[in-house]
């Protein structure tokens, strides 16, 4: 056991995991949090948090992971190299070690343009590779970025990263993520799902290489809530994949079954990835609308979630 | 005595220093669209510049690159793109592959990479290694990889360049 979060006895012990999101509020406001956590309460092994996504300001990462302890869940807190130095991201993840935190994913960040605040100065100080090796090294080698010794005991986290196996160069993708998980990635979860056979492609590749064996690869899923959103993912999200055949089935349902059928294709993309070797896990991201996890879960047959 | 001792008694001159300083950093942000940041990875990234990435990415491209074009700024290429391109036209993947860039040292920022490297102030391999494959006769290597940094140079000048302000792409 490298951290023994809930998320990793799961893994461990071969069970088909499940996580899910959770969005942080555009505000202070602690009900938000506590409504949502309800909906994910049971339905999955961990939660993440996101790292003020899409460079949008909300709620810290670190401090809703704390208030999800307190509610009984289990959170995996997400950190970018764009609003942090090392000095900064290293503190951060000591004081979330010491609240108890054991789950951690390592990211990039999207740019700032896409957010609230275009103006704003990045920092990406590091990128996310080295971030991995630097927690891997504070948790391994009990060791600072610097090479400094730590005194006392280290954060132990379950590391884990991110993949895309949609974006260009399609062929480099199998390899970036064999370099993250030389450099300590212990979990990955990928991009949303929704062009399985594409994804069924790059698992071959990863298994080719091997790198099923040496880490856990949770594949992105998410329902899709209206035609309008279909349709801005596929046109205007970076690095995501959704097939016209989506678009067209979101389209031809009728208005009041939308949501039923966003549901449905989730359900359905949940059972074809089960199926793909080396897939250990999904991790589902119904963003803002989190009130569809248990349906999704209960059809896609992954509930009763093993108690480890 | 080696190239590299030659190069470190020559940089203890300071007028040696700065001249060859202001040629490397014009002749790089020429060729390669040079940052300056003082950590030069260009033998192992295929001749392109990845501090050109706007999330200065050195370990490869990060999750948006589409159709080749950069997340952050639609009308350019994905620095990491070209990158991929132009290590295989050098048939050398295996630098990207098997390769992991540490954190940049920023206090070498804005000064000449060479001499940080002569002067052992990098980790990352010697460019005199890394540069060329050893399994192949520089005759066929130097001017393939001469026509390569030429080739990109001119993608550089005749393409859209992060140097140059194009108006925003539509979000
Ligand atoms: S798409 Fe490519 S150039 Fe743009 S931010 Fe990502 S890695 Fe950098």
């Amino acid at each position: 056991m490298k951290a023994g979060s809930n998320l990793e006895k799961v893994l461990a012990a071969g069970h088909f995991a499940a996580t899910g999101e959770l969005g942080p509020p555009k505000s202070a406001d602690r009900e938000v949090i506590e409504k949502k956590a309800g909906y994910l309460k049971g339905h999955v092994d961990a939660v993440n948090i996101t790292d003020c996504q899409t460079a949008v300001v909300r709620m810290s990462s670190i401090s809703v992971g704390t208030m999800l302890l307190g509610l009984g869940l289990e959170p995996t807190i997400q950190m970018t190299c764009r609003d942090r130095n090392r000095i900064a991201i290293q503190a951060d993840l000591l004081g979330a070690a010491a609240l108890g935190i054991k789950n951690l994913l390592c990211l990039t960040g999207d740019h700032q343009k896409f957010g609230n605040h275009p103006r704003a100065k990045n920092v990406f100080d590091l990128d996310s590779m080295q971030l991995l090796q630097m927690v891997k090294a504070m948790r391994d080698e009990k060791r600072f970025e610097c090479g400094e010794e730590m005194e006392g005991r280290e954060p132990r986290f379950f590391i884990g990263a991110a993949a895309n196996p949609f974006a260009d160069p399609f062929e480099y993708r199998p390899h970036r993520l064999a370099k993250k998980v030389a450099a300590g990635a212990d979990f990955i979860q990928t991009q949303i799902v929704f062009n399985v056979p594409k994804f069924a492609e790059f698992m071959k590749k990863v298994c080719d290489l091997g790198l099923h064996e040496k880490v856990y690869i949770l594949a992105g899923v998410s329902p899709i809530k209206t035609l309008g959103a279909a349709r801005y993912m596929a046109k205007f999200v970076p690095g995501m994949d959704v097939p016209d055949e989506m678009v067209r089935r979101m389209k031809e349902s009728p208005k009041e079954k939308r949501e039923e059928e966003g549901i449905q294709i989730c359900v359905e993309i949940i059972q074809q990835v089960r199926e793909i070797p080396g897939v250990a896990g999904i991790h589902l991201m119904a963003i803002e609308w989190e009130e569809a996890v248990p349906e999704i879960t209960e059809r896609a047959g992954l509930l009763p979630r093993p108690q480890v | 005595m080696s190239v590299d001792a030659i190069l470190e008694r020559a940089f203890q001159n300071r007028i040696f220093s700065q001249a060859f300083f202001l040629v490397e950093r014009k002749m790089k942000e020429w060729l390669f669209d040079c940052q300056s940041c003082g950590n030069c990875v260009l033998s192992h990234t295929g001749f392109i510049c990845p501090m050109r990435c706007p999330k200065s990415q050195r370990n490869g491209p990060c999750g948006g690159a589409m159709d080749g074009h950069c997340e952050v700024d639609i009308s350019k290429r994905c620095v990491w793109d070209e990158i991929w391109e132009s290590t295989n036209r050098l048939h050398r993947i295996d630098l990207l592959t098997n390769n992991y860039e540490g954190p940049p040292d920023w206090r070498l920022y804005g000064t000449s990479a060479w001499e940080n490297m002569v002067a052992g102030r990098l980790e990352s391999p010697s460019i005199f290694e890394t540069l060329f494959r050893k399994d192949e006769p520089l005759l066929r290597e130097v001017p393939r990889v001469v026509f390569q940094i030429l080739r990109n140079c001119y993608n550089l000048i005749t393409g859209p360049s992060w140097r140059r302000y194009e108006g925003r792409p539509p979000l």
